[in-house]
Parts: C-alpha cells; sequence; structure tokens
C-alpha cells in the first residue's frame, strides 16, 4: 500500500464512494466531533520546562578533546611495523645462512672498525671483502647508508655465484656484510626512534613528520 | 483553520521586531528558553487541538502536546530545516498521539472493561449528543491512518499538502485515504441517511 508507519487498512474492503452531499455533511458534523477548548498555554508550558533536561543547552566542543580516529598514531605505528618487518627479515636471512648474529650495539660497532669494513671512500668496484660499509653514525642522513647497504646487497649475489676459490672465506665476509648491514639497520632504527621520541609530540609539525616518514621508509 | 508552513515559512512575529524562523530555531536548539517559548506559542495551539480531535481527551491533548515540544526541543539537532519548524513538528505531534492511541489500544485489548477513550469524549462539548456519539464511534472505528486524515482535513481544515507532510505519505495518498473514510463512515452511519439526505 503506501510506505507509511501508519495503518491505513485494508484497500479491498474499502466501498466505492461518490456521494458529494454526505461527503459535505459529514465535514460539519466532523467540526462537532471533539471539539477542542481554550489551549491551556501556560499550564503546558510549565509542564514542558519542568519535563526539559536541565542540561539541554549544547556545551561547547572541548578544544584539545580530540577523537582516537584523528591521533596522530599512524606513522609511528607505520614505522615500527616497517621496523618489526626489518629485524625480522634480517634474523630469517642470518639464521637460514647459518650465522648467528653477535648482540651488538652502536657504540661497539663503532668502536670495532675492522680493517675490512673501516674506510667509506671504497670504490664502487671493490670486491666484497672489501666493500666498504656507509658510516653508522646515528647523525648522518639515512639516505646515504641506505644507498650503500643497497650497494653490498647488491653485490651479495655475486659473491655467491662465484664458485671454487671463495670458498670459505666468501662465505665469511658474506656473513660479515649481512652482521653489518643488519647492525647499520639496527643503528638507523635506534637513531629513528631516539629521534621521535626526543622531538616534542605537541609541537610535531608536518616537516618534521615528513622527515620521520622519509626516513622510516629508508630504514625499511 | 489550522495551517501549517510548506515551502518557505513565514517570519516569527517578535514583541519589538521580526526574527527569522530559522534564527529561532538556532537559539532554540542551544537551548535559550526565550525561543523556545516563541516558538511553543506560534504553534501549540494547531498542535493542541490536532491532539484533542485525535484523543478525544483533554489531559491527554495536554500531555501529548507537552511530549511532542519535548521531543521536537530536545531533538532540534537533528533538525536539518528541509521542511518549516511547524510541519517538523506537526510529524511528532502526530507520531506521539497515534503511538500513544496504540498504546492504549493494547491495554484496553488487554483490560476489556477499561473505558474507550475515542467513542466516549467526556470533554468535548455537547452538541447533538447521540448523533455526536454516532460519530465519534464511527470516526474511532476508522484504521488510524484514515482516522487521521479524516480528522486533520475535515475537522481542522489541513490541506493534503499539510496532511501528507505530517503523515509522511504523498497529497494522493492522502487524498484516497480521505475518500476511504468517507465512504466507510456513510456505511457505518447508513441508517442516519436521512440527515444528509435531507
Amino acid at each position: 500500500m503506501t510506505n507509511t508507519p501508519y495503518d491505513f487498512g485494508d484497500d479491498d474492503v474499502t466501498p466505492p464512494h461518490d456521494d458529494p452531499r454526505f461527503d459535505a455533511w459529514i465535514a460539519r458534523q466532523a467540526a462537532n466531533v471533539n471539539v477542542p477548548g481554550a489551549t491551556p498555554r501556560d499550564d503546558i508550558w510549565t509542564a514542558i520546562r519542568a519535563a526539559q533536561p536541565a542540561t539541554h543547552a549544547i556545551a561547547p566542543p572541548t578544544p584539545r578533546a580530540l577523537p582516537f580516529r584523528r591521533r596522530n598514531w599512524r606513522m609511528p605505528a607505520t614505522i615500527a611495523a616497517a621496523l618489526l618487518v626489518g629485524v625480522g627479515v634480517e634474523r630469517f636471512l642470518l639464521t637460514r645462512d647459518g650465522a648467528v648474529p653477535e648482540r651488538t650495539t652502536a657504540s661497539q660497532v663503532a668502536s670495532r672498525s675492522p680493517a675490512t669494513v673501516a674506510t667509506t671512500t671504497a670504490p664502487p668496484n671493490d670486491s666484497p671483502a672489501t666493500a666498504a660499509p656507509p658510516s653508522t653514525s646515528a647523525s648522518e642522513p639515512a639516505s646515504s647508508g641506505r644507498a650503500a647497504q643497497a650497494r653490498a646487497s647488491s653485490r651479495i649475489p655475486a659473491t655467491r655465484g662465484s664458485t671454487g676459490v671463495a670458498g670459505s672465506a666468501d662465505t665469511a665476509a658474506v656473513s660479515r656484510l649481512y652482521r653489518l648491514a643488519a647492525e647499520q639497520t639496527f643503528t638507523q632504527a635506534e637513531a629513528l626512534l631516539t629521534a621521535y621520541r626526543a622531538t616534542n609530540v605537541a609541537a610535531r609539525d608536518s616537516v618534521a613528520a615528513r622527515q620521520l616518514g622519509s626516513w622510516g621508509r629508508d630504514v625499511l | 483553520m489550522a495551517r501549517m508552513e510548506t515551502e518557505s515559512p513565514p517570519p516569527v512575529e517578535v514583541p519589538g521586531r521580526v526574527t527569522d524562523q530559522r534564527e529561532l530555531v538556532e537559539r532554540a536548539r542551544r537551548g535559550d528558553p526565550a525561543a523556545q517559548r516563541v516558538l511553543y506559542d506560534a504553534h501549540v495551539d494547531r498542535i493542541y487541538r490536532l491532539t484533542f480531535r485525535l484523543t478525544g481527551r483533554e489531559h491527554m491533548a495536554r500531555e501529548l502536546t507537552q511530549d511532542a515540544f519535548v521531543r521536537a526541543f530536545a531533538g532540534l539537532g537533528s533538525f536539518r530545516g528541509a521542511s518549516a519548524f511547524g510541519t517538523w513538528l506537526h510529524t511528532i505531534a502526530v507520531s506521539v498521539t497515534l503511538n500513544e492511541l496504540k498504546r492504549l489500544a493494547r491495554q484496553r485489548a488487554r483490560e476489556a472493561p477499561l473505558e474507550d477513550a475515542l467513542t466516549e469524549s467526556r470533554d468535548a462539548r455537547p452538541s447533538d449528543p447521540l448523533l455526536r456519539q454516532r460519530l465519534a464511534a464511527a470516526i474511532a472505528g476508522l484504521p488510524e491512518g484514515c482516522r487521521t486524515v479524516f480528522l486533520m482535513h475535515d475537522a481542522e481544515g489541513y490541506t493534503h499538502e499539510e496532511i501528507a507532510s505530517a503523515l509522511g505519505v504523498s497529497p494522493g495518498t492522502s487524498k484516497a485515504q480521505l475518500s476511504r473514510s468517507r465512504a466507510k463512515l456513510r456505511v457505518a452511519l447508513a441508517d442516519l441517511a436521512k440527515e444528509w439526505e435531507t
């Protein structure tokens, strides 16, 4: 019938109707049914005021109360997830290659400075054993370290592909490279987290957020 | 004749100046009692008359009018102004009134000897008591939608457009239901045919 919450009855039982005289008569009579008197305005208004809740007025919004969905939590969560994935991949690769990673910190790495990994000026076509890792300083921009890591990683398949003479020495070099890459990633992650924690959350602006985001992607 | 605003609501007169109804509604939404009182004064007579027509009892008409305004003022935050405030208020009033009548009908079904609120209108003015009682009983026997359309149109003089806005139906539906209501009443009052044939 009609799309309404009200009951209009069944159409089927409606008799046909065309009687203008009845229509005029019923309209006159209907005006005498349930005739209301004067409206008790003041009484009803008093009841309305009494029934209204005391705190009906809409309170102004609290300035610093932000809903959870608007808080800037996505970027830190993304960075943390990326770090976890990176660490997981690194550990998986080390385990698969049979090398057990040492527990190292950035300071230990910096103080170790082995001859095979100390220099940062090695030519691009150096052999893997003498390939120079990027600096592990926390204050250095991540992009250069990441690029060096990529260079080092790109050489690994070639080293693995060189069979015969390389033997166990190459395997040791590859393991060292992996360890260095892992340490570098750890160092960058440590520096990133330190920088993130040191940044005042209230004063963090979009520039800092972009920088942290870019840094996080580089670590990943 | 009661009239609701439909397309463009007329400005409401406030002592000293004319205030746009939209501004009044906004002030009322913020809880301004003065604005609420102005809106109340502008609409209470029609709402009270309608609830009285539908229920036939003064105390019910008072309570339902009060309920309609309380709900309207509390729900002004959801009023988007697509229709006039009066139209929206009528929708609320019709809804609360018919819901209350349904509740009473259910209660009557459980407590059979309960007095019929619709067939015996104690607070109505006496005219021709027998005819009035017959007519009231016949009207009470209509389906609620038909009864509402009939009373709004024939008793209170609402237009079909106004009835359609209040009930959420099309004007054509309102016309059809009025015709059906009259047809059913004609059958119910057939023994009084000499009243309208003379």
